[in-house]
């Protein structure tokens, strides 16, 4: 597995007009990693996890993705960087059906057609939503809404996906699919960054564990495998 | 200094009616100058004001020019052959209609910073049925909202790799065509589970309500109030009698 660095952070910090601060972070995260962003509510994961993928941009310090800095990319090179899925799925969803939310997108990012169609196959088939092409996506269930909003974001090109509580609302056995989902896009060579709450599955998954607390990384753990 | 949620609504009242009744910039300017120094000492300084405003005032700004540019009168500043692109009259009247505009914003922010429970009482007690108050104060609720959903619909569609600024206007309509039904179904769906909690809290279950949020005028709040109402009369007495 690669150890390429994708997001590299040097004394980023992040400041919401609230108040909030993200204390300056340096961190770097590899391709050949699963890691697991912990720590309590309201503690910044997902300010972390927004800076990381180039939503933030940060008010000092520098974040760079794929060896770019953030601040020059626009939101759409950084969504073919960096794949972010957001906790609620329905906000990346856009239309009626399942294929067409997997092929509207061809239009207006200048693919041609049939390369487009064929991401998308592979990516739904990937997901175990190919059954479900012509469902409408409304009538999903929130496990299937988060599998092709994952469909969504990879067929968009990232090589590194970041996932903001991806297991909030599902089962046990959705959990499980999940976690399969992610191995495998794993071993195909994606990284990796889930912001959690869930041990459980940071226990099955995790190369390596931050612990965020009021802002800043306390912890940086490598369990061993 | 805070005010009854009244002698807001009070002034929002008087500043309306004089910026839609007016469009001499004699009377607009100091007009703004004083909903400005009256928001930034009640609502947290003038700096957090024009902070919030900045996204409409470059939207007014645009206005004015289009306004100064198709207007003929008074001297003409700037022309192509014949026709007059800039005019002394149109940049008056641009002025006066970034004025008007302001003084509007002004009011609604004036309003707005009561708080969403004080203002339904302030209108219960200006005997406006409760229900509504309380859809009047949830509409504004609604705005931010709003604004939300369709900035993080815009973001998640540009992390899937489409570059807005880059698109055709024919090709950005199509794709907001996209954005904007998802966002509707998202806040048809919100205001849906507000009106069950609404019903779960036993709303209108009894025709009268009762409630523990009295507001009381205090001798400043009527001052401010007499003060607002004579000003206003005043400068409409002056120049229309």
């Amino acid at each position: 597995m690669s150890q390429e660095v994708i997001i590299s952070t040097r004394a980023a910090e992040y400041r919401y007009k609230q108040g909030f601060a993200l204390q300056p972070i340096t961190l770097d995260l590899a391709r050949s990693e699963i890691c697991f962003i912990m720590g309590a509510n309201g503690s910044g994961k997902s300010t972390l996890g927004r800076l990381l993928a180039g939503i933030y941009k940060p008010c000092s310090g520098s974040v760079t993705i794929d060896g770019e800095d953030s601040r020059k990319l626009s939101l759409s090179a950084c969504g073919r960087k960096i794949g972010y899925l957001w906790q609620k799925p329905d906000l990346q969803l856009f239309a009626p059906t399942v294929w067409e939310d997997m092929t509207f997108l061809g239009e207006f990012v200048g693919g041609e057609t049939p390369k487009v169609r064929q991401n998308a196959e592979y990516w739904l088939d990937q997901m175990g939503l190919l059954e479900l092409k012509v469902q409408s996506v409304h009538l999903l269930s929130r496990g299937e809404k988060q599998r092709l909003a994952l469909a969504g974001v990879l067929a968009a090109g990232s090589r590194y996906l970041i996932l903001d509580e991806p297991t909030t609302g599902l089962d046990e056995a959705r959990r499980g699919v999940l976690a399969d989902i992610l191995r495998l896009l794993h071993s195909d060579g994606i990284g990796i960054s889930v912001i959690s709450h869930d041990r459980e599955l940071a226990e099955q998954l995790a190369t390596r564990r931050l612990i965020i607390d009021k802002g800043g990384i306390s912890d940086d753990i490598r369990p061993p495998r | 200094m805070t005010f009854d949620p009244r002698v807001r609504l009070c002034w929002a009242l008087c500043l309306t009616v004089l910026a839609l009744l007016f469009d001499d910039l004699f009377v607009l300017l100091p007009l703004l100058a004083v909903a400005l120094i009256a928001i930034g000492c009640t609502d947290g300084g003038l700096w957090h004001v024009f902070r919030r405003l900045r996204w409409l005032l470059w939207f007014f700004v645009i206005i004015s020019v289009i306004q100064s540019v198709f207007n003929p009168q008074g001297e003409v500043l700037l022309s192509i052959g014949s026709l007059a692109l800039l005019t002394g009259g149109g940049i008056s009247l641009g002025v006066a209609f970034f004025c008007r505009m302001l003084l509007l914003l002004c009011s609604g922010m004036i309003i707005a910073a009561a708080g969403q429970r004080q203002l339904v009482q302030a209108l219960v007690q200006l005997k406006l049925p409760y229900e509504i108050a309380f859809m009047l104060s949830v509409a504004i609720l609604f705005l931010p909202m709003f604004k939300d959903q369709i900035t993080n619909s815009l973001t998640a569609i540009q992390l899937r790799g489409v570059d807005i600024k880059r698109l055709s206007f024919n090709k950005r309509m199509r794709l907001y065509k996209y954005l904007l039904l998802p966002v509707i179904t998202r806040i048809v769906e919100i205001a849906r589970q507000l009106a069950v909690s609404m019903e779960m809290l036993a709303f209108r279950a009894y025709e009268k309500r009762t409630s523990y949020l009295r507001l009381t005028m205090t001798a400043y709040d009527y001052l401010a109030v007499v003060f607002a109402v004579m000003v206003t009369a005043a400068i409409i007495a002056v120049y229309y009698i």
